[in-house]
């Protein structure tokens, strides 16, 4: 026994399916694939109004003028036939994705099946309509077939309203029972079937029907009425839906139907009394497949399908969306309607991803991974939103995609020193708040970076797994790096990775990182602490900052390091381990890149603008970026002095504004750069008030944006009296780094 | 004249190491003053012709080397010190490519010693055999001695680089005192890999 479900007005259907508002209402549907744009599907009320399909829509919109045209959509109609399966597929195993909106299931061993008798037509019943009922809350609207074979389970889905069962009874010619076996059907409507069985306890003679015995006129061959006999099964044949098919429900030819309507053959019934043999004679041989087709002996195998694993909704709209409204709107539906279709499976929602598309060809595409898989719309949708209401996209809104990943729900075996969240998702939807107004960099969970680029680290969302399943992800293969050898103390990965740790630093990190132990803890400002150095020969000889000011006793380095110099975000940085005259080591660095940020406090006005050292004859600039590995000539003195030296770097101060005594006078001399010939003897001037992010020194009151005349302007507007100012841009160029302890 | 010679150059032959061609390595050691250029190239002497041609040209010396890949995939750099030497060079290398699929080398350790007249042994940088067994926290002293065994005491050199990174000095002071337990010499080179700063984004 098969049963076919089959969606009629498809197409209509899957355009109207996020719009159900709209069902009710005159509605047709235009393909603009065809060469000439005519209405191709309609709904009823949009009959009832006079419309009908193969008119042009202006000529339907003369006839009703509150008519709603819609576009064919493919992508629609592939999510409303991925629905479709995935329905089918919670009610049967067997099933086969026979055309668009039409899904052919096999009742074998569902435990329906068995001798025909009320009981299993009512559990026939009660199952269609299950699954009608769970079709419509996806608000596809469908017809579902019952027959002994696919093709007749497809015909009696045509013609049930909405359930159909199609029951064999056993009718036989008997003069050419060995020659030709001829079955005949009964059907039985579900919306009838309980009021007339009452009715109409015994009825059941074949040559009462239309198209046997019952009919005036005799048939061509002049064949005696057929007999039927008494069903086995006990059912009372109500209506037969063959005999009272339209004749044009076969497929037949053309050319064949016309001859048959000449002939008087309306019904499928009629046009089966006229036989076999006889037909195929006058018609053709296309006649025996319409036969084989409606005979209970000619089973198809199914082409048994699995439901796609992907769950989407996707919509083009016809009007872009440049506001938020009606795209929450719209993506309500599409979680709702992707969140039944997942608990189908008896799963949920683990992530969603969402897919703008926009009118400039750009796409927006963001993956949102619940943290504590649920089917909750409503939890789903404030994780969407919640992320919408900071995105801004430079054209408006074309095209719409939102696709689910299921998951299992979630069963933690928490361990004894194991605690758990007791809302992750309204955690995360926190964190996305939070994200949203202090920047996707600065929310999350800090991990280390792959790279040589000390202290780097980047803000990665929050892992909501237990320990357990992270080990366990660790341990799939490919979730992690493996080392493929050692190759002298140093692990090599994959190639590409391999090279990119090569070519960074020219491969000695790895081994110099390895050999050498570890030396004295250090304790790290984050972020650094600015420091005005005064450097001679590449050695710094006076610190000024927010934790040491004074003479540097005893100075190591410099230490190069570089690293994404073949990007746009390359960097690079020199460092020292200096030694102060109380014994006190730090690490300061000098570096080009901008190091961190300072948020709600401002800069000094004169810092903004940095000195320019003036170059010796035949020099380009003052800064010489490191270069190592190349042709210079190499030299084991300590200091290193003579390698990276520079004729006229003899006497070079790297600070960003001149160092001198006065602060009047640094203003000044900001505004007109000073060329610096002898900053050696000159003394560092004093770090002012509240400048720096250390204790101590700088615990005054950081100025104002509206208390200084010059002040740089705020990159980011942070809150009130907040302004976020790369600290690049204030003309630092020193930093500490850190303090040995 | 420089007192300095680059003696551990790789040039654009080295695939996926060097980037400047050996006639380019060759002009800018003629521009820095030095007598004499060394270009080892990983498994090959591929850059040796170019650089002999280019050399000869501005006026300085050019010396032919390679870089040997070993079976414990150390690396063991080698200098070409006469005709012979050439020979026993080239034959390593055609041994060590035989055995090995196309695109890799691999030279054995005990076939050193058949052709190690006319070489003279670096101990290289951080691939090289002695850095790696101090990497590795291994005693270097073995393999100091198997390259004294196998190339003698005159043809073997301790090999020290300095690229200003943190935690180097340990290591040259390790090689330093690792030349002077066994009277080797210590050999300064910077292990070029592009001949101005200019040619660095190219070394990818």
């Amino acid at each position: 026994m098969f049963a076919v479900i089959h969606i009629p007005r498809f197409s209509l259907q899957s355009v109207l399916r996020h719009e159900p508002e709209l069902i009710p209402k005159p509605v047709v549907l235009t393909d603009p694939a065809l060469t000439k744009p005519c209405i191709t599907q309609l709904t009823p009320t949009a009959r009832a109004c006079g419309i009908c399909a193969g008119m042009t829509p202006s000529q339907a919109m003369a006839r009703f003028g509150n008519l709603v045209v819609k576009t064919r959509s493919l992508p629609q109609e592939q999510a409303a036939m991925e629905t479709l399966m995935q329905t089918a597929y919670a009610f049967s195993p067997h099933i086969e994705p026979t055309a668009p909106g039409v899904c052919t299931i096999e009742l074998k061993g569902l435990g329906m099946v068995g001798r025909a008798s009320p009981r299993a037509t009512q559990l026939l019943q009660q199952w269609a309509a299950e699954i009608l009922r769970v079709l419509k809350q996806f608000h596809l609207y469908g017809q579902i077939g019952f027959a002994e074979t696919p093709a007749l389970a497809l015909l009696a889905a045509h013609a049930a309203e909405p359930i159909l069962i199609a029951e064999q009874g056993k009718a036989r010619c008997p003069h050419r029972a060995a020659q030709d076996d001829k079955t005949v059907f009964v059907a039985q409507s579900s919306l009838q079937s309980q009021r007339d069985c009452a009715l109409h306890p015994r009825v059941g003679e074949l040559a009462s029907l239309p198209w046997a015995g019952g009919r005036t006129t005799p048939n061509p061959e002049g064949v005696p009425p057929l007999t039927l006999n008494t069903p086995a099964h006990g059912i009372t044949p109500q209506n037969d839906f063959i005999s009272t098919l339209p004749i044009e429900a076969l497929d037949l030819p053309f050319e064949s139907l016309e001859i048959l309507k000449r002939w008087g053959i309306n019904t499928a019934g009629a046009f089966l009394a006229l036989g076999k043999d006889q037909l195929a004679e006058r018609l053709g041989p296309a006649i025996v497949e319409i036969f084989a087709r409606l005979s209970s002996h000619s089973l198809r195998p199914l082409k048994i399908a699995s439901p796609p694993e992907t769950f989407s909704e996707e919509v083009e709209f016809e009007n872009e969306i440049e506001t938020l409204e009606p795209l929450l709107f719209i993506l309500r539906r599409f979680i709702e309607q992707l969140s039944r279709r997942i608990e189908l499976l008896y799963l949920v929602v683990a992530e969603l991803c969402l897919k703008l598309g926009l009118t400039s060809g750009a796409t927006y595409e963001r993956t949102f991974t619940i943290p504590s898989p649920t089917g909750n719309a409503e939890t789903l949708f404030r994780v969407l939103h919640t992320h919408l209401e900071t995105v801004r996209t430079d054209a408006p809104i074309a095209t719409l995609r939102l696709s689910a990943k299921p998951g299992r729900s979630e069963s933690h075996q928490f361990g004894l020193f194991e605690t758990t969240l007791r809302n992750p998702n309204q955690f995360a939807e926190t964190l996305a708040r939070l994200t949203a107004l202090c920047g996707s960099d600065r929310v999350g969970t800090p991990v280390v970076e792959e790279t040589y680029r000390p202290d780097t680290f980047q803000m990665k969302p929050p892992d909501f797994r237990t320990r357990a399943e992270r080990e366990r992800s660790a341990r799939r293969p490919g979730s992690q790096r493996v080392p493929v050898c050692k190759e002298g103390g140093i692990q090599r990965y994959a190639p590409a990775v391999s090279q990119r740790l090569r070519v960074g630093t020219s491969r000695a990190p790895v081994t110099v990182s390895k050999c050498v132990p570890r030396g004295l803890p250090m304790r790290r400002f984050r972020p650094p602490l600015p420091a005005r150095v005064e450097i001679c020969q590449h050695r710094p000889l006076r610190m000024r900052s927010t934790v040491f000011n004074g003479v540097i006793a005893d100075v190591r380095g410099p230490f190069f390091s570089s690293g994404n110099w073949w990007e746009n975000n390359r960097w690079w940085r020199e460092e020292w381990d200096i030694q102060t005259a109380d014994g006190t080591l730090y690490r300061i660095f000098r570096a080009a890149e901008e190091v961190g940020e300072t948020v709600g406090r401002v800069s000094c006005p004169e810092r903004a603008a940095p000195v320019r050292v003036a170059p010796r004859a035949g020099e380009a600039g003052s800064q010489v970026a490191p270069v190592r590995a190349t042709l210079a000539p190499l030299s084991l003195t300590p200091c290193f002095s003579e390698v990276h030296e520079r004729p006229g770097d003899n006497i070079n101060c790297f600070n960003s504004f001149p160092v001198d005594s006065e602060s009047p006078q640094r203003s000044r001399m900001s505004a007109a750069p000073v060329t610096v010939s002898n900053q050696f003897e000159r003394c560092v001037p004093p770090l002012p008030k509240g400048e720096g992010w250390g204790e101590g020194e700088g615990t005054g009151r950081y100025p104002h944006a509206s208390e200084l005349t010059n002040c740089i302007q705020p990159s980011t507007v942070h809150g009130e009296g907040e302004e976020r100012v790369p600290l690049h841009r204030c003309g630092f160029e020193f930093f500490v780094e850190g303090v040995y302890d | 004249l420089s007192d300095y010679i680059e003696l551990h150059a790789r040039s654009a032959f080295s695939f996926l190491r060097g980037a400047s061609a050996p006639e380019y390595l060759a002009e800018v050691a003629a521009k820095l003053e030095m007598p004499a250029l060394a270009v080892c190239d990983r498994d090959g002497v591929y850059g040796a012709p170019r650089l002999f041609g280019r050399a000869k040209d501005v006026g300085i010396r050019s010396i032919v080397g390679a870089e040997l890949t070993m079976e414990d995939n150390t690396v063991l750099p080698v200098l070409v010190e006469s005709r012979r030497g050439y020979q026993n060079l080239c034959r390593l290398l055609s041994r060590a490519h035989l055995r090995s699929e196309k695109g890799k080398a691999s030279t054995r350790w005990d076939e050193l010693p058949e052709f190690a007249e006319g070489l003279v042994a670096l101990t290289g940088d951080e691939e090289g055999p002695l850095v790696s067994a101090i990497s590795q926290r291994k005693n270097p002293m073995p393999v100091i001695e198997e390259l004294v065994r196998m190339f003698g005491k005159d043809c073997c050199f301790i090999e020290i680089q300095r690229h200003h990174l943190r935690g180097e000095d340990r290591l040259c002071r390790t090689l330093a005192q690792l030349a002077e337990r066994f009277h080797l010499p210590l050999l300064a080179t910077n292990g070029v890999l592009y001949a101005t700063e200019l040619d660095r984004p190219e070394n990818c």
